[in-house]
């Protein structure tokens, strides 16, 4: 049974935090099918009290402080050991896949988060992740850092491979696996639906861009504002008769929306849709004429056109 | 030791594609000599169907090119073969749908029109004396047996690359490796790996098409493209380049990025 574990408020601990955004956070991500949210203790300080609906993990530098914590069921913790309590889970770090044969040092554990193996598609990790799982009786919590790039495709491999439980940040902060990516490709891949829809990610990333100042990229997969954005005339003509041809999955469903954009690659259906969008009768109009004046004004301007200069356009 | 692989950049081709770009000729000229000078196989320069301005675009960077091979992509049709007739090019890459979705939803046709719309743009594309390559259009939603009917009769005909278009981003690595090893094995043809990267896999899945003996694969600097965009130059070589001979170095691909991102802006 897949099990995600998001940690994107273990990961703000740097920034000021604000208890209603936290708390407006921490409900987005249990809705959008976070089964555990770890927190630090900063985070959980900020939040004061927890969604019911939640299972939280809480972050702690020592095994004796869970002691002050007896309101939580689960831990994480880079110093546990075998003496530390069945309800901690340690966290250690693979960088290097030859490392995936010392696993077996930790078998007297119930749990681990393992951190790292950033690299591990570049090597056989079918066999790796087959190793770690006959080797370590107990349950793993993969981490994956996505240095390479490659954060998500591991977390997907993971699962794939009989792993189950996945941690992950909203937009890969701190260089995790991201969170909106793991979903997406868990529900194309494997059908994992424990939400019906992620419409609430527009929510969730403008939370973290307020949190963090920082903004997200527009062509992030699955939540960049751009993503459904279309131009090329043969995207627009497939997409019209049916999106599935050229979207993965419907912009609704992760809070999006479609827009077609004109410019040097439109084609003459991208033309006639524009107008129907801005409600012109165009029964008088060349559409070849105007497509031709539409890619020179995209080549002049180095970019692709507005709708108030396309409506310039055919008033000229 | 490294196994040597092929870039073959799509910046000036699909990257475009993706909205808010609208390169110049002169802009695109830069652009490829960049890539050129820092050993890029293979420039995918633009669509000749775009019109007379993109095939002037396309015949001066041919103009100007030193080692690297330039492309065009074109439809499956003759119009847009004839167009690419005019191009100065050294490789003609002709894009199949090859989905149901693609070729029942959108073209409205079947794997019958198909195959034989393959005889006849490639017979005349020979004509025009240049290496063809075919791409296979959302492969990764194909049906691995007609996918493997097709690449066989390609081979036939002399075809020896076949691009691997995950046109929608939906490819996870094991599942890339196991279609690509069938379509090496079985239809005895090179592999070229497209990937887009809705999921955010690309640089993984390109990875992986590559460990599973993919010799080229397609790239865009920054990683631009159709929606969330292509696999991204730079992040390939960097988390592939213990284990792959790009012949490229990532510290060159940073200094192409830099020169492009002060040349090129992006509008949202």
């Amino acid at each position: 049974m897949i099990k995600i574990i998001d940690r994107t408020l273990s990961c703000l601990d740097d920034y000021e935090l604000d208890n209603d955004k936290m708390i407006r956070l921490l409900d987005l991500l249990i809705e959008a099918g976070a089964d555990y949210i770890e927190l630090s203790q900063k985070a959980y300080k900020c939040l004061v009290k927890l969604n019911e609906k939640g299972k939280y993990i809480l972050r702690i530098n020592f095994p004796d402080e869970i002691n002050e914590y007896k309101e939580f069921n689960s831990f994480v913790c880079r110093r546990s050991d075998i003496d530390s309590s069945p309800a901690i889970a340690k966290e250690i770090q693979i960088n290097d896949v030859r490392e995936v044969n010392n696993i077996s040092m930790h078998s007297n554990l119930k749990k681990i988060r393992i951190n790292g193996l950033d690299d591990i598609l570049n090597y056989n990790y079918e066999a790796a992740f087959k190793q770690l799982i006959s080797k370590f009786k107990g349950k793993i919590e993969l981490c994956p850092e996505n240095k390479y790039f490659s954060a998500t495709a591991i977390s997907t491999e993971w699962i794939l491979s009989g792993g189950t439980d996945i941690v992950t940040s909203f937009y890969g902060i701190n260089g995790f696996a991201p969170f909106e990516e793991v979903m997406l490709a868990l529900r194309i891949i494997k059908r994992y639906k424990p939400s019906l829809s992620f419409s609430m990610f527009p929510e969730i990333k403008s939370i973290i861009e307020s949190i963090t100042l920082k903004k997200t990229e527009n062509k992030k997969a699955v939540i960049g504002k751009d993503i459904f954005a279309v131009e090329a005339g043969i995207h627009v003509n497939g997409i019209s008769k049916e999106p599935k041809i050229y979207e993965p999955f419907s912009p609704d469903l992760v809070g999006n929306k479609r827009s077609i954009v004109l410019g040097k690659h439109s084609g003459k259906k991208s033309v006639i849709l524009k107008l129907i969008e801005l409600n012109i009768d165009y029964s008088n109009i060349n559409i070849c004429d105007l497509l031709l004046k539409i890619k020179q004004m995209s080549i002049e301007k180095n970019r692709s056109i507005f709708d108030d200069e396309f409506k310039m356009l055919l008033s000229s | 030791m490294k196994t040597k692989k092929y870039i073959v950049d799509t910046t000036l081709r699909d990257g475009e594609q993706g909205p808010g770009f609208a390169m110049t000729k002169e802009q695109k000229v830069c652009i490829a000599n960049l890539l050129d000078e820092i050993g890029v196989y293979q420039i995918e320069a633009g669509i000749p169907a775009i019109g007379e301005y993109e095939i002037d675009t396309i015949n001066e960077i041919y103009n100007n090119k030193k080692n690297a091979k330039i492309s065009v992509w074109s439809r499956l049709n003759e119009d847009d073969i004839k167009l690419a007739s005019k191009c100065k090019i050294d490789i003609l890459h002709i894009s199949v749908p090859i989905s149901y979705p693609q070729i029942y939803s959108k073209l409205n046709k079947n794997k019958a029109w198909i195959l034989k719309e393959i005889n006849k743009c490639i017979e005349l594309a020979k004509s025009y004396n240049v290496e063809i390559t075919i791409g296979f259009e959302d492969a990764s939603r194909a049906d691995i047996t007609f996918m493997l009917t097709v690449a066989e009769k390609l081979k036939q005909m002399g075809i020896n690359r076949i691009r691997f278009a995950d046109t929608v981003g939906v490819l996870n690595p094991s599942k890339c490796s196991r279609a690509i090893e069938d379509l090496i094995k079985y239809a005895g043809v090179e592999i070229e790996m497209h990937a887009h990267n809705d999921l955010g896999m690309a640089v993984a899945n390109s990875i992986s098409a590559a460990k599973s003996d993919a010799k080229y694969i397609d790239t865009t600097i920054l990683g631009i493209g159709e929606r969330a965009g292509n696999c991204n130059f730079s992040q390939l070589i960097y988390a592939s380049d213990r284990i792959f001979d790009w012949g490229i170095s990532y510290l060159e691909c940073l200094e192409v990025e830099k020169i492009f991102s002060s040349t090129i802006k992006y509008y949202s």
